[in-house]
């Protein structure tokens, strides 16, 4: 939980980067694509180390 | 004509006209490495050309260019690993021209954005080129090495 988090909270850095305009919509739909991002990276992780 | 279109163009001319030349002619191996550095050519030309219109959309087509550049050639390392043969003398020297230019460039690109989130996004596709050169390289010499096991 505390990874997906992490990745979460990394990957929606990077999204505030990309765009080009800070506003509340962009902060909702940056949170949840930043989501599935993480949820993807820990099961790509696990995939990968087996567990 | 500013000072940040000379240098596209001379780096288009440069950059871009050994490129061509490289992957043109030669064994396999020369050309997959030939291709991989005008990854790099293409994509600062990008970042220069953003800065000398004042597009900073342009910034964008160098991000997607500095993301799949070294993913292709890591493909290219991957299928074409039996096939590769020896790699070029000029592989390492290459390298290292395009890092050293990647780093002069966003650096420039960077201290005429000023501070801010554009620049951190230049800064940002300065590191993914440059990290993503160095490994795509690194990977089609490893893949000459092994003999098509890389």
């Amino acid at each position: 939980m505390a990874e997906i988090l992490l990745w979460q909270v990394a990957l929606t850095a990077l999204w505030f980067v990309l765009i080009s305009t800070v506003e509340p919509l962009e902060v909702f739909v940056g949170l949840g694509c930043a989501l599935v991002g993480a949820v993807a990276a820990v099961a790509a992780r696990r995939a990968v180390s087996g567990r | 004509m500013n000072a940040w279109l000379a240098c596209a163009a001379l780096l288009l001319v440069a950059g871009l006209l050994p490129v061509v030349w490289g992957t043109a002619r030669g064994p396999l191996g020369h050309r997959a490495m030939a291709q991989n550095c005008g990854t790099s050519v293409v994509c600062l030309v990008m970042l220069l050309l953003a800065q000398g219109y004042g597009r900073p959309a342009y910034t964008d087509l160098a991000l997607v260019l500095a993301v799949l550049g070294p993913v292709g050639t890591l493909v290219f390392a991957r299928l074409l690993a039996d096939e590769l043969g020896e790699a070029p003398r000029w592989a390492r020297p290459a390298t290292a021209l395009a890092v050293g230019a990647t780093a002069l460039v966003v650096i420039a690109s960077c201290v005429a954005t000023g501070p801010g989130r554009a620049a951190v996004k230049v800064a940002l596709v300065g590191v993914l080129l440059a990290a993503g050169n160095v490994i795509a390289s690194r990977d089609l010499s490893a893949a000459h090495r092994d003999g098509g096991h890389g």
